[in-house]
């Protein structure tokens, strides 16, 4: 049961971490270039692989679902409808917070413990600057702003490949696909909610395991990598439920 | 995502000269042995726990779905394939990557580092027979069985979500998801979990082998491995999807 | 005086690293301290950048006390400070030029001024024409050259060196260690060296002391 304390104490350092990040928030502008190199390597080096991972879903599921409903009731005019509805609620955020987790996590993780290891952050302070505000702000506000953008980015391929599909393959009209009767106000609040709560979980979690490292050179980095990948899906995971939890709770049945 | 692409040509023949030790099979056990628990045991915890949470989620979502075109008695079965089939193995896939795959491009990148496997080399051991095929038997076996718990607990976790939300009795969740004998679903579920074993294992290895020197390497290798044996994940469920469009 | 240690212990939890230990270096001293590896030779040094607090005894840094809780005052402090850490610490995310010229911004120098002084270092260190690549781009000795560089340019009133000749064949040590001394004749700095090795530091230094047990002794000869 280790591992559970393990996650509890990991809950409360992200908490101590958001609020140290947040009172340098103001010094990042101080700093532009550190802003614009976290966005590009989090945002545009993501893009690609969020775009074609999010594309097989939506082929997959629509592929799988149709096949299914076709054995029971041969009627596909809903699938769009709910096929939209699901995609925003959950299946494209949990991917893009998965995909993203694997993604960034592993490398900010492994970069900090790098920096660790090698003493860099000594040689931050040392140099009168605050590596909170300099290294881990930084990638705080660029996830901010790519999470989201790359959520909405994923939501749009998906429904597209599987409209596609649904098209070509099962010859249901675009006009009948693109159904939104489903999908309410609440559901893209949702689909809100969970990727800004992604975009603050995973930097702020692999930071924290990057620091976690001890100093035995590439080891520590590899561990650091390890733990930084696993603990942010987790993380992940667990705003995913609670957010659906959330809004099951407060909006009720459909 | 271009570099990574230059990189498939290598992960491919290195799966074709582990793949060689199959036939015959010479297999290192003690090593085999290892890695079993040394991966399998340590990861089972979290698996679980993420597979309770998926299946949870997914009876939350298509229930939802399935509740509004009117068809509860569905819900148990929905879930059932749903999990089995796809979401199951899928998310098991892309948890066990990341736990268990980046650990061992962690691990093969250290022993790189430290020049280990230069030694294996240096004693006329082959280092793919003897650390790459096992790990590549090994990890193919514990994602299988993996699969099959993590299926389970999902299930559980489907069922504790429709009793809490949709009123709907564990017992006749469970008694829709049984009925229709979803074996087929089950053995198609593990198949493909295999596979995904195949990719994580090939492509960790890998990665962790292209280490050179300096320990920043390391967590570029866990990194590659992870996404790229993510998207390896996708495709392979992509093809198993077409496969069985095609049946 | 630019440091003064009384009576200064540092323990991290039960471990009791530094042990009552006195020491002081005055302005254009040049100071070797060596013991075994683990003695405690990198704590005595970042306890002297301000990077660690002591547990117990007093610290002055070019005359204060360091002021650990108020960063702005710390930071002024540490822009007159300099140090060479064992890992490098060279900074993966900016070029040689970009490590060196780094510290300087910070300061709040200008541009130009930062290129005057920064230029001329780099031909000295003989990294003119590395300027432009990243830190993983450069050999072993060039980085631990580019680690050296960054204190020298930084003209530091007190400056610390941790192993700045590690692994180095005795030729070049001595070269290193002669431009560590040249550059301190130059500017009058204190200048505190740690090593593991004693043969590499002798007979440079004005004064050679030993850590041992968590407290310092001169060198028996």
């Amino acid at each position: 049961m280790r591992w559970l304390g393990s996650l509890v104490s990991s809950a409360v350092d992200i908490l101590a971490l958001l609020a140290e990040t947040l009172r340098s928030l103001k010094g990042v502008g101080r700093h532009p270039e550190r802003l614009l190199a976290e966005l590009s390597s989090i945002g545009t080096g993501s893009l690609i692989f969020l775009f074609a991972t999010a594309a097989f879903m939506g082929v997959i599921i629509v592929f799988q679902t149709a096949t299914q409903i076709n054995k029971a009731i041969p009627d596909l005019s809903m699938l769009g409808a709910g096929f939209i509805r699901v995609m925003t609620a959950e299946m494209i955020p949990l991917l893009t917070g998965l995909m993203v987790s694997a993604r960034v996590g592993s490398a900010i993780s492994s970069e900090v413990a790098s920096m660790v290891v090698t003493e860099q952050m000594d040689a931050l302070r040392l140099a009168n600057t605050d590596p909170t505000e300099y290294i881990v702000a930084p990638k705080l506000v660029a996830s901010l702003v790519a999470v989201p953008i790359l959520g909405l980015v994923s939501l749009a391929t998906g429904i597209t490949a599987g409209m596609l599909v649904g098209w070509i393959v099962f010859e249901i009209h675009p006009s009948t696909f693109l159904n939104f009767r489903y999908t309410y106000g609440y559901h893209f609040l949702s689909f809100c909610l969970k990727l800004l709560s992604f975009a603050v979980l995973i930097p702020l979690v692999s930071v924290i395991e990057g620091f976690r490292t001890g100093r035995q050179g590439a080891f520590s980095v590899g561990q650091a990598a390890t733990r930084g990948v696993i603990m942010s899906s987790f993380f992940v995971f667990v705003a995913d439920l609670s957010v659906s939890l959330l809004e099951r709770g407060l909006w009720g049945a459909p | 995502m271009r570099g990574l692409l230059s990189h498939v040509g290598g992960i491919t023949w290195l799966f074709f000269r582990a793949a060689r030790y199959a036939v015959p099979l010479r297999l290192e056990s003690r090593e085999f042995s290892r890695i079993l628990l040394h991966f399998g045991v340590k990861s089972l915890p979290l698996v679980l726990l993420t597979a309770v949470i998926t299946g949870a989620l997914m009876v939350l979502q298509t229930g939802a779905v399935v509740e509004l075109m009117g068809a509860t008695s569905m819900v148990g079965w929905a879930s059932g394939v749903a999990v089995l089939r796809e979401v199951g193995p899928v998310l098991i896939g892309v948890m066990f990557s990341g736990q268990v795959g980046s650990f061992n491009a962690a691990e093969l990148g250290l022993m790189k580092i430290t020049e280990q496997v230069e030694a294996l080399s240096g004693l006329g051991v082959d280092p793919v027979r003897f650390l790459v095929f096992p790990r590549m038997l090994a990890m193919m076996l514990m994602l299988a069985v993996l699969t099959v718990y993590g299926d389970l607990f999902a299930l559980i976790g489907g069922s504790i979500v429709s009793w809490g939300m949709f009123d709907l009795d564990p017992w006749v969740f469970w008694q829709q998801v049984l009925l229709p004998h979803p074996v087929d679903d089950l053995l198609e579920g593990v198949l493909k979990a295999v596979f995904f074993g195949l990719n994580i294992s090939v492509v960790s290895c890998y990665f962790g082998l292209q280490v050179e020197r300096d320990p920043w390497e390391v967590g570029v290798a866990v990194n590659r491995s992870v996404v790229t044996s993510a998207m390896g994940l996708f495709v392979i469920d992509y093809l198993f999807a077409l496969a069985r469009a095609g049946a | 005086m630019r440091l003064k240690l009384a009576g200064v212990s540092k323990s991290f939890g039960a471990r009791r690293v530094l042990d009552g230990l006195d020491l002081v270096v005055d302005a254009g001293e040049l100071v070797a301290v060596t013991g075994q590896s683990g003695s405690g030779k990198s704590v005595l040094l970042k306890l002297a950048a301000t990077l660690l607090p002591a547990t117990s005894g007093r610290v002055e840094v070019l005359g204060v006390t360091p002021p650990y809780a108020d960063r702005e005052a710390i930071g002024a402090l540490r822009n007159r400070l300099g140090m060479q850490f064992q890992n490098l610490g060279l900074f993966a995310f900016t070029d040689v030029y970009g490590n060196l010229a780094f510290s300087l911004t910070k300061i709040g120098m200008r541009d130009e001024d930062i290129r005057a002084r920064v230029d001329p270092a780099l031909e000295t260190l003989g990294l003119g024409r590395a300027h432009d690549r990243f830190p993983d781009q450069i050999s072993g000795g060039m980085k631990r050259r580019l680690a050296i560089g960054r204190v020298l340019v930084k003209l530091p009133e007190l400056a610390l060196f941790d192993d700045p000749v590690a692994g180095l064949d005795p030729l070049t040590a001595e070269r290193v260690l002669g431009m560590i001394a040249a550059w301190r004749d130059e500017t009058g700095a204190a200048v505190l060296i740690a090593s593991p090795d004693p043969d590499a530091v002798r007979g440079r230094v004005d004064r050679h002391l030993v850590l041992e047990d968590g407290r310092l002794r001169p060198e028996a000869a």
